[in-house]
């Protein structure tokens, strides 16, 4: 069976997980916590990006409309052609995932799993447990969560730039983000994430317009 | 997909028929026109804009080009379907899975752009009369329902062409293109179809 290379990189959005807890202590101390859970974060926005996928070298666009919740845990994710044809319209309700509108191939679950995964990475706070916050010398500030067996490392640099990486209890690499400014309305202009591994691929967004939302209006119900 | 590509109609002393449209639509050898696409969802707080440049050459070859926000090239020459993305300060293939859609659709688009509206079995045509004249293009089968509630081609009664499409799809969602700058039977560069540039 032949898959196209954008289907191969839908497949392989999700990885296997080995269930092993990662030792940690967390950090409690109030200043530190507050430099790796920035206050000028949205709780609740909309943001559309124009979005290049790129797998094995070969590239393909698309446009993401996120609707996110962050304390309530849901998004709203739908992904369009560049000519306007919604390919994914679904939500994601605290790991519940309905999937409103799909053409295939994004119709599977896995698919829609792996994309609201890439979601909370890129606009969520990292889950897990702080372990490990401090300031370097030169005013970077590096924060460490645990969640169960991955790890998340966030470097949030004084240029303004942000580099989040996650990793797995082996520490080999997973993902990457890279939040690059200005940042327009607290929102990155431009963000790449790099997924590694065998079926690895790269996502960059481009940002096109982005808000911060006061009621969601049942924005998440179809 | 279907309504991005829909071609502009074209046609002097438009009668509001089908043998009109047939009538009219032979007698174009090419199109040129600007567009602009205005992409309606539910939680979206205003349209997605883009715009572009669209030609066509008989009987059907198509380019289908954006040129904001995102740079896309469509091109269909020869029967055969490619897609170009922006990439790096240079156009790259686009390699996506919709290609294979993207194929079929143009070979519908470019039966409509012949005036074959009737030969299309994925829809079902019909004609209201009225000042504009418009077609409503409605899909015969419930899978392609899900995705598509009906295609309606605004007419302008003064010269012909095709001022709006507009694409209704489900949970109000839409999808509205219109033409304007619209150029017919003009001399197109014999690489418009076959080139990105």
């Amino acid at each position: 069976m032949k898959y196209s290379p954008l289907l191969l990189l839908v497949l392989t959005m999700t990885s296997c997980r080995v269930a092993t807890p990662l030792p940690h202590t967390i950090v409690t101390d109030p200043y530190l916590t507050g430099k790796c859970f920035p206050p000028d974060r949205h709780d609740a926005f909309r943001v559309v990006h124009a979005i290049t996928a790129t797998i094995r070298g070969k590239s393909s666009s698309f446009i993401g409309v996120t609707v996110a919740d962050v304390p309530a845990d849901r998004i709203r994710a739908t992904l369009l052609s560049v000519e306007g044809l919604v390919l994914l319209d679904a939500v994601d309700d605290k790991g519940s995932i309905t999937v409103y509108r799909a053409m295939q191939p994004f119709t599977s679950a896995r698919f829609a799993r792996g994309l609201f995964d890439d979601i909370e990475l890129l606009f969520f706070p990292p889950r897990g447990d702080l372990t490990g916050a401090r300031i370097g010398a030169n005013g970077t500030v590096t924060c460490t969560w645990v969640d169960h067996d991955h790890i998340f490392k966030k470097n949030a640099f004084p240029s303004g730039e942000t580099v989040i990486k996650e990793y797995d209890s082996d520490h080999r690499d997973m993902r990457r983000v890279k939040l690059s400014p200005p940042i327009i309305k607290g929102f990155y202009r431009h963000i790449r994430m790099d997924s590694y591994g065998l079926g690895g691929y790269s996502l960059s967004f481009d940002l096109l317009e982005g808000e911060p939302l006061e009621q969601e209006d049942g924005l998440f119900s179809q | 997909m279907v309504i991005m590509t829909m071609p502009v109609l074209y046609g002097a002393g438009w009668a509001g028929n089908w043998e009109s449209i047939r009538q009219t639509m032979s007698q174009i050898h090419s199109i040129s026109a600007i567009f602009t696409q205005k992409k309606n969802l539910r939680i979206l707080a205003r349209p997605l804009v883009s715009t572009g440049r669209f030609y066509y050459h008989a009987p059907r070859d198509l380019r289908w080009e954006y040129t904001a926000p995102i740079k896309n090239v469509l091109l269909v020459h020869g029967g055969k379907v490619a897609m170009y993305i922006w990439v790096k300060d240079a156009f790259t293939r686009d390699e996506g899975p919709q290609i294979e859609a993207t194929r079929i659709v143009m070979e519908q688009i470019a039966s409509w752009l012949r005036g074959n509206f009737h030969d299309n079995r994925a829809f079902i045509p019909s004609l209201t009369q009225g000042n504009p004249p418009r077609i409503i293009l409605t899909p015969a089968h419930h899978g392609l329902r899900k995705l598509i509630k009906s295609i309606t081609l605004t007419l302008s009664g003064t010269s012909g062409a095709i001022s709006t499409i507009e694409i209704r799809e489900p949970q109000g969602s839409s999808t509205v293109i219109e033409f304007s700058h619209i150029a017919l039977n003009t001399p197109l560069s014999g690489t418009t179809f076959e080139k990105v540039r």
